[in-house]
């Protein structure tokens, strides 16, 4: 009925695109995961600076005409920016002690105001909207299928931060003070914590993985914004495996999704039709994202409430 | 008295420019213990915050060292030696023990921060059996002596205090004193510490000093029936 | 006793009494004369996006949930419903009232089942799975063409009602049209908001344990806000399918859409309908005029949803309503100074006394107090007489290898004031937690009046008559005193969501003996004169009365009070725990009694238990209790008042008197 029909041939290759695909969102995944570390809330904003990267990238690529690498570190000071000012917006006295659920809706405001500013300053060319990678445009074998060079990047980026920004959060004084700051923002500034210095660094460094994230996705997907909409979308549902805290959870929680993806994709599984497949993997998703949930709450009494009824 | 550590001068302090302590004058000696008494919303929280820097003075001039601090922010205070310890304690909770500690001294020289814990374990050994247990999981009166060891992480000589006996019970508050005594004995510390009446101890500190509807006036006991 | 002048439980009247709201129901009616047929166009599509937005409003400003997915919603209930009334080959041509009915329907369903997944969880996961619903509506629905006609949209006749073509080039009709939709839809939130279902979502979204401890089912009435959310979303779309004459293409549905609308509701502010409605017809009225401008509607929501943000939870709605009452009334604080509290004036004159506190008996005169107990007699239902009100027998309870409670037993008989005290970490707090049911104990048994409710969910245990207050004051400080006490109504009022809606007068006439109920008690309270004032904007005893209140309104037989008097003056602790005394024996209440101001509870409880690490150390009246020797050296400690020396000499002679180590 769902129209499954498995072609055990072609699971090697879909396990290997899927494993390729991660990277991608697992970069902005990993972004999200610093913000919520930081401020207890999810980055919408990074869906702003995703859309700058891809725009910004896109733009002095194509109309700038500049090499890619160029380009790169270009839309990662831009991100490095955005995110530090809006680290100073959220550090700020008025912002930084409003509860969660309302410092989210700042984040979505950000979010809409960065992307508008974005779209406004960096018109792209319709439909041609597909710029080069920075890793030129090589591809090798694995399994009887073509992995490009840009993917290969991708998934190698996001194994390097996962690494940088666990050692970061869990190794470090900065990232001791990081924890305290989303614990209890005010204690920690009783504590003599440097609110500003430590929270604008980190949503700077979150920004300009928000950007990096925009900017790889560029050559994939080009500046479609429901295309970054929905890589910032998987980004959030696997960042959610991961608790939103842990961020190797979160490349795993990707390597999980886009697999199911590439699966679904690739017809692996036989030819699904488009609405059956995104029923599939937002199933996957939620299922996930709730059995975490639900693991999660059950080791911690005080929360026994929400749980039951 | 010597020079005072810590002087207030017709400190006017508060929230939104609405001033919630009007006209305060007040001075710490060197090695003194000030309890400061008050009601819920007499204006402790806020004249402590105000020394500490997170609640703006709106006029007069608070004097550290003899060195005006007025406009310092909170890290400068911090590194010059004074530190606080909130209302409720307010520990980390999703941080252990060692982590808490650590986080009170963000300006300590990496080196020294084995010598910062050592120090405190000294005055709570407790919470060196603890050190890697998270601060969630710790008792009251635990919490409590983990929310004072945090303030002394940064080596402080001025230790401000809100009111460290809420919701502890009898022996844990005197525990909680005893140690506070003996730092300040120890080190040279000064320290004030807020509370309600119900928990006021006059023989457990130098000076009694009330504060009522944002003003402070001297404590006069009461004699005994 | 005095009248009540504040009445609201008639929400017709009410909303009626206010002159600024006849004031602008002429002129929603009158200007349409005077204003061109595109400017009416443009306000008609305003206030269909109001009925989305007030159903936003709902979900976000009342059960403090963000939803992102209202514009997938809206458009899958505007394609399916217009489907369902479009004649000819794109569609079935049933009535309209049928389409309004599916549309209606499919918003519910879409609501309820994001609820199904997600009101279990942290607020964080009901935004991911909204934003996932309205990713999936935008690539299941809307690539759907022979349904959604893509980015053109499919023609849609222009609906009949009552045999009359409210033709969409009609611009005034259809707006009157839309206008009285609107009405109804104010007419329904009025009623719920001032019934237990709609007091019940918002306690809820403001403090989920606060609701549970008066008997609110907190899953149940989220699911309610969500669906209602839905509803309004599906009416709204049904409404715009017909207004334009053909549905408008999928590309105006997106998730920015959605955050457009959230943005409108988050502005608008939880408190005031009307400050909704105006902020989504200025939201489609302003872009218009800046045309020129290149107003960017991303620009636009995010600033606005910025704004909304800093006008605090109430919105721009409540900021002119502060406006306006202050205008009328002048600022808050000469407001509150005009009516001097009786208890706030008693506590001065204790605490200016001598520093030693009695308890000492204040409250309303006796006439006034006569007349709220006979109020009262008839609210609260027959005491029982069962001659143990509440009982614990042997719990056990560790978490993460801490045994919180080993073994507590404890009997409260009915009609007592029962305190408990122990050191901290004894347990206190964990065994009150097991009584109200918030956590379930390892072994062991509660009992109320007799009956086991050790599985029960505590807002069972509270519908059996027990209810609590909480050492942290749980109340929701954006709203009145009276919407604070009226929210512990819900267990005494009976009646559907359907009665309560279409205005039947039984379940009306309850809502106001409640609300003669909860008069009688704020003024046994002395927080009458509060009555109408947020409860934010109060001292804290006055916060804590309030709260005390709401748990009385529940009608409760057993009372359980985790520590009242922290972080009140020992005047105010005094006053209030002789309050709760006079209370509990005026309305025959059991109190159990958390305490760590032991004064008080060696003074007024008639039996007293004392916990240490999880197990009874002794029980008994308070006299025993005092002498305890156990009780003496590990809870008390050396007793207050022996050390007549200072600290710096104990310290230096740790042999002498009272060595506190």
């Amino acid at each position: 009925m769902l129209g499954i029909d498995p072609n055990p041939d072609l699971f090697g290759p879909a396990f290997v695109i899927g494993l390729a695909n991660a990277g991608i969102f697992s970069v902005l995944a990993i972004a999200l995961v610093l913000t919520y570390r930081i401020s207890r809330t999810i980055g919408f904003v990074h869906y702003g600076i995703a859309v700058v990267g891809a725009y910004g990238y896109y733009h002095f690529t194509v109309e700038y005409t500049m090499p890619g690498w160029v380009a790169l570190v270009v839309v990662l000071g831009i991100g490095a920016g955005v995110g530090a000012a809006y680290g100073l917006v959220m550090m700020n006295g008025r912002i930084a002690f409003l509860p969660p659920l309302t410092l989210s809706t700042v984040s979505i405001a950000a979010m809409l105001i960065i992307g508008a500013v974005a779209t406004e300053n960096f018109p792209v060319a319709p439909d041609v909207a597909i710029s080069s990678s920075p890793f030129g445009d090589d591809s090798f074998r694995v399994w009887s299928f073509n992995v490009t060079a840009h993917r290969f990047a991708c998934l190698l980026i996001s194994v390097i931060l996962v690494v940088f920004v666990s050692l970061y959060l869990n190794r470090t004084r900065a990232g001791v003070n990081v924890r305290a700051i989303s614990d209890d923002v005010e204690a920690a500034r009783w504590s003599g914590i440097r609110l500003y210095r430590i929270g604008v660094g980190s949503y700077a460094a979150a920004g300009a993985m928000a950007a990096l994230a925009g900017a790889l996705l560029a050559p994939l997907a080009g500046t479609d914004l429901s295309a970054i909409l929905l890589v910032f979308f998987r980004a959030l549902t696997v960042a959610v495996v991961g608790a939103f805290s842990s961020p190797a959870l979160a490349l795993f929680g990707a390597v999980v999704l886009s697999t199911v993806d590439s699966f679904a994709t690739t017809s692996a599984l036989g030819d699904i039709n488009p609405a059956t497949r995104e029923s599939m993997i937002f199933a996957a998703m939620v299922l996930t994202a709730v059995a975490v949930a639900v693991f999660r709450n059950r080791n911690s009494p005080r929360t026994a409430l929400a749980m039951r009824s | 008295m010597a020079d005072p550590r810590l002087e207030l001068k017709g400190v006017r302090a508060g929230y939104d420019r609405v001033p919630v302590v009007f006209d305060v004058d007040l001075g710490v000696a060197p090695g003194e213990i000030v309890i400061l008494v008050g009601g819920n919303g007499a204006g402790k929280s806020t004249l402590l915050q105000a020394v500490m820097g997170t609640v703006a003075v709106l006029a007069g001039e608070i004097r550290y060292d003899g060195k005006r601090i007025n406009r310092w922010p909170v890290a400068r205070r911090a590194r010059a030696g004074i530190s606080y310890s909130p209302e409720g304690r307010r520990v980390f909770s999703t941080l252990t023990v060692r982590e808490n500690l650590d986080a009170g001294a963000s300006h300590i020289a990496t080196r020294r921060l084995r010598d910062q814990r050592a120090e405190v374990f000294s005055y709570f050994p407790i919470l060196s059996d603890r050190s890697d247990q998270l601060a969630g999981t710790l008792s009251g009166g635990e919490q409590q002596m983990l929310a004072i060891g945090r303030s002394l992480m940064s080596g402080p000589d001025l230790i401000l205090v809100e009111e460290p006996s809420q919701g502890l019970a009898p022996v844990i508050v005197d525990r909680v004193y005893g140690t506070l005594q003996r730092i300040c004995l120890d080190r040279g510390t000064s320290v004030v510490i807020a509370e309600q009446f119900q928990q006021l101890r006059e023989y457990d500190c130098d000076r009694v000093v009330i504060i009522d509807k944002g003003m402070v006036r001297p404590y006069v006991a009461v004699p005994a029936p | 006793m005095s009248e009540n002048p504040y009445s609201r439980s008639r929400p017709l009247l009410s909303l009626v009494r206010q002159p600024l709201n006849l004031v602008g129901a002429v002129v929603a009616i009158g200007w349409i004369f005077f204003a061109p047929d595109y400017r009416v166009f443009t306000v008609t599509t305003g206030l269909i996006i109001g009925v989305l937005a007030l159903g936003v409003m709902v979900m976000v400003g009342w059960a403090r949930e963000i939803n992102l997915a209202a514009a997938g919603v809206y458009a899958t209930s505007l394609y399916l419903g217009s489907w369902v009334y479009r004649p000819g080959p794109n569609g079935w041509g049933h009535p309209l009232v049928i389409a309004i009915v599916v549309s209606v329907v499919i918003g519910i369903l879409m609501m309820l089942a994001v609820a199904l997944f997600s009101v279990r969880l942290s607020g964080v996961y009901v935004m991911v799975f909204t934003l996932g619903v309205q990713i999936l509506v935008e690539r299941i629905v809307f690539t759907q063409y022979r349904l959604t006609g893509g980015d053109q949209g499919l023609v849609t006749p222009s609906p009949k009602i009552f045999g009359y073509e409210v033709s969409s080039h009609d611009d005034r009709a259809f707006y009157l049209f839309v206008l009285s939709v609107v009405a109804l839809v104010l007419m329904f939130l009025q009623r719920l908001r001032l019934s237990p279902y709609g007091r019940a979502i918002m306690l809820v979204g403001a403090d989920q344990q606060a609701a549970v401890a008066v008997g609110v089912r907190p899953l149940k009435t989220k699911a309610l806000a969500f669906a209602v959310c839905g509803a309004l979303g599906g009416l709204a779309g049904i409404l715009a399918a017909t207004l334009y004459g053909s549905t408008p293409g999928t590309v105006n549905y997106t998730a920015t859409t959605s955050l457009l609308w959230l943005s409108i509701a988050i502005l608008g502010g939880f408190d005031s309908m009307a400050g909704v409605l105006l902020v989504a017809v200025a939201f489609q009225y302003i872009p218009l005029q800046l045309e020129k401008l290149h107003v960017n509607y991303q620009l636009l929501a995010g600033i606005s949803l910025l704004a909304g943000v800093l006008c605090g939870s109430r919105g721009l709605g409540g900021r002119l309503q502060d406006l306006y009452r202050r205008l009328r009334f002048g600022p808050a604080a000469q407001r509150r100074s005009r009516r001097p509290s009786s208890f706030t004036a008693a506590a001065e004159v204790l605490a200016r006394s001598d520093g030693l506190t009695e308890l000492r008996e204040i409250g309303p005169s006796d006439d006034v107090r006569q007349l709220a107990l006979e109020t009262l007699e008839s609210w609260f239902p027959p005491r029982r007489t069962e001659p143990v009100a509440l009982a614990t027998e042997d719990i056990h309870l560790s978490f993460g290898g801490v045994r919180a409670l080993r073994g507590a037993s404890i009997e409260v008989p009915t009609g007592s004031f029962t305190g408990l005290i122990g050191p901290n970490g004894a347990g206190k707090t964990t065994l009150f937690d097991v009584v109200s049911g918030l956590t379930r104990p390892d072994r062991g048994t509660v009992r109320i009046f007799g009956s086991d409710v050790t599985r029960d969910q505590p807002w069972d245990r509270a519908a059996l008559g027990m209810t609590r207050t909480f050492q942290t004051t749980r109340i929701v400080k954006e709203l009145s005193v009276a919407d604070n006490l009226l929210a512990g109504a819900g267990l005494r009022i009976r009646g559907s969501l359907a009665q309560f809606a279409v205005g039947m007068p039984a379940p009306w006439r309850q809502v106001r003996e409640a609300e003669e109920a909860a008069w009688a008690i704020a003024c046994l309270l002395d927080i009458e004169r509060y009555w109408d004032e947020r409860v934010g904007e109060l001292e804290f005893s006055a916060r804590r009365r309030t709260e005390l209140g709401r748990a009385l309104l529940s009608g409760p037989q057993i009372l359980l009070l985790d520590e009242p008097t922290s972080g009140l003056d020992p005047a105010s602790s005094g006053a209030l725990i002789g309050l709760v005394r006079r209370l509990q024996a005026d309305l025959g209440l059991t109190v159990l009694l958390v305490e760590h101001y032991v004064k008080a509870v060696l003074d007024g409880c008639d039996l007293v238990y004392v916990l240490a690490e999880g197990q009874i150390l002794a029980h008994g009246e308070p006299g025993t209790i005092a002498a305890d020797a156990q009780v003496q050296e590990r809870y008390l400690g050396a007793g207050r008042g022996e050390a007549t020396t200072g600290w710096r000499e104990r310290l230096a002679d740790p042999a002498g008197a009272g060595n506190r180590g």
